[in-house]
């Protein structure tokens, strides 16, 4: 099937298909990818055209702030705009490639986190793990959290329960860093004869019939055609961000927006906490010391054609310390020594005499798990876009458990360390200057979390709107904590579980 | 307290060879690797640990060293401070409270 410039369709286009699915980005894309040559008429809306597009890329712009106890507000009001991308593939333009599961325990329901827990575990994504895997050209990350098969390094933490080691690795197909790769896997389901893609197809609305359902949404073409879409069902897969603003801009049939009766729909926005340090960084003298005697290769993150390994904290671990998943990403890249007389030298030296290793000094970063909180939340501003609809606004906030959450982490990490004899840490941050020090996270996670019961969330367990029966979502809005891995791995095997699920409703399995 | 700071580094020298690498490696014992601690920026973290812990000043070679004879394992002792969060954190380092109290000592030699 072709894909389709909107922009030369008629006013008034209809357009048809048992599955209409809303955005082109990697989760759109997987889900087509599974659908290509079923017995599904599939279309694809993207609002962007091929390629990034900076007029286009302006209908993400809106008001932002980050607010945490004790820090100044800060605000980031580019952060709409350039946190994502709205073309066919999306975000994926920009994606780095970096891969890997979620751990068990972010699954978990934890009395210490609020909030937690996803309607099944870690076993029930297995498969899904596996085949996300396989369309993203990666090797396979067993279900115990152990390293890939064929992985040439072994964890430094072995030796030690409460340091683990969790697998990543790169996907060959990152928009960043092979343009040509990724373009081919946009184009792939396009070649499927069910498979129809409409590029600057911006859904402005979704339109509820009597029965609360979805009728059909609205579409427009930036200066073009105004136009429908129907389909038997529905799949919203724009980003973290969009899902939740279409939802609540959907609010002709009911004022509180679509999926929205118990108010989750653009709450509990979570990224991650991304704090990088470094002797040379002007915030501080931050730096993790580990024994050369030890390999640490595995820990290496450069080499893209290998799986490495971050560092966490075992999951007992974190409940001894009441702290949400952490990872400390090392970068093994020569670091010059910390000066003579400085405090960092004299550390060095102190554990090199008392443990009679050689240590080199290390940079490394923290990724903190963010605890879902209402009040962090996309809402919709009085400001409109080019397409008449209210602009996305964010207020991201942060909570004095997140802060403690981070230190506590580090701390863990310092104790695991230095309990193994493996090296010591320096965490200089300061909770005042978290927010200064951050980098905003673009994992927009949440905003449609997934739940039990639809009084704790958006969706259920198959990604289905819990009061819109044919009514689905795709991507890393459904994500009821955040977990400590860049999530594009799990949204796509979320994904691929959701293909499977619509085959068998739309009787095509 | 008044320890000369050739003599507390000397005492410290000794107890590092009996370290488990000291055992392993008996060149350890005439090449002290605590020689190669700048005492100064150790002076500061012993500073700063009294600081909070003033009391602390008249025991700290027993603290450190033990009562007996018998040089302790400060390695294991570290390690097992670390293990407990036994820590001291001062401008974003994290120290095993024995560390602290060895910088400690070599401040007042200092």
């Amino acid at each position: 099937m072709p894909v389709t410039d909107a922009r030369g369709l008629p006013d008034g286009e209809q357009i048809e298909a048992d599955l209409v699915i809303v955005g082109g980005g990697i989760a759109g894309l997987i889900l087509a990818h599974e659908l290509a040559q079923s017995a599904v008429r599939v279309a694809i809306l993207e609002g962007g055209g091929l390629e990034p597009d900076a007029e286009l890329q302006k209908l993400y712009d809106g008001p932002a702030v980050m607010k945490g106890p004790g820090n100044p507000d800060r605000t980031i009001n580019s952060y709409l705009g350039q946190s994502r991308v709205r073309a066919l593939g999306g975000s994926g333009h920009v994606w780095g490639g970096k891969c890997g599961p979620l751990d068990a325990i972010d699954f978990a329901s934890r009395p210490w986190r609020p909030l937690s827990g996803w309607p099944f575990g870690r076993k029930e994504l297995t498969p899904y793990y596996d085949r996300a895997c396989d369309h993203l050209k990666l090797p396979r990350f067993p279900q115990d959290g152990g390293l890939p098969q064929g992985t040439p390094f072994k964890p430094l933490g072995e030796a030690t329960a409460a340091l683990r080691a969790s697998p990543r690795a790169y996907s060959p197909l990152s928009g960043r860093v092979d343009p040509a790769a990724f373009r081919r896997f946009c184009d792939a389901p396009a070649r499927a004869q069910n498979i129809h893609i409409y590029l600057y197809a911006n859904v402005t609305a979704l339109r509820l019939n009597g029965a609360g359902e979805v009728d059909h949404l609205e579409l427009r073409c930036l200066n073009g055609p105004q136009m429908t879409a129907r389909g038997r069902r529905y799949v919203l897969a724009a980003g973290g961000i969009e899902n939740a603003r279409l939802l609540l801009a959907s609010n002709k049939e009911r004022p509180e927006g679509v999926a929205n009766a118990s108010d989750w729909v653009g709450r509990c926005f979570q990224g991650h906490v991304v704090i990088t340090t470094g002797v040379d960084d002007p915030r501080g003298d931050a730096e993790a010391m580990l024994a050369t005697s030890q390999d640490l290769a595995l820990y290496d993150n450069q080499p893209r054609d290998r799986p490495h390994a971050v560092f966490v904290l075992d999951p007992q671990e974190q409940q001894r310390l009441g702290v949400g998943n952490c990872t400390m990403t090392l970068s093994l890249q020569p670091k010059p020594a910390p000066k003579a007389g400085a405090l960092g030298a004299s550390a060095i030296q102190l554990y090199g005499a008392i443990e009679g290793r050689t240590a080199q000094a290390l940079d490394f970063f923290l990724m903190s798990e963010e605890a879902p909180d209402r009040d962090s939340r996309i809402t919709l501003s009085a400001e409109t876009d080019a397409l008449g609809q209210p602009r996305a606004q964010l207020e991201w906030r942060y909570g004095q458990s997140d802060w403690d959450s981070l230190n506590g982490s580090a701390t863990g990490f310092a104790m695991a360390f230095g309990g193994q004899g493996l090296g010591r840490i320096c965490w200089p941050v300061d909770t005042k200057d978290v927010l200064t020090s951050m980098s905003p996270s673009r994992h927009h996670m949440g905003t449609t979390r997934m739940s039990a019961t639809p009084s704790q969330g958006v969706v259920d367990a198959d990604c289905r709107a819990h009061e819109v029966a044919n009514l689905y979502v795709a991507g890393s809005s459904v994500f009821p904590t955040s977990g400590l891995v860049n999530p594009t791995l799990t949204l796509a095997a979320l994904a691929i579980r959701l293909a499977d699920h619509l085959k068998r409703d739309l009787g095509a399995a | 307290m008044m320890l000369s700071k050739r003599s507390l580094l000397q005492a410290l020298y000794g107890l590092t060879a009996m370290t488990a690498l000291g055992r392993a490696d008996s060149g350890l014992a005439r090449t002290p690797a605590l020689a190669a601690v700048d005492a100064e920026a150790a002076s500061k973290i012993g500073r700063a640990w009294l600081a909070i812990n003033p009391s602390d000043a008249a025991g700290l070679r027993t603290a450190v060293f033990g009562a007996s004879a018998k040089a302790p394992d400060l390695a294991a002792r570290v390690r097992a401070e670390y293990r407990r969060g036994a820590m001291f954190k001062h401008e974003g380092w994290f120290f095993s409270e024995t560390e602290a109290r060895l910088c400690a000592l070599i401040s007042l030699a200092a």
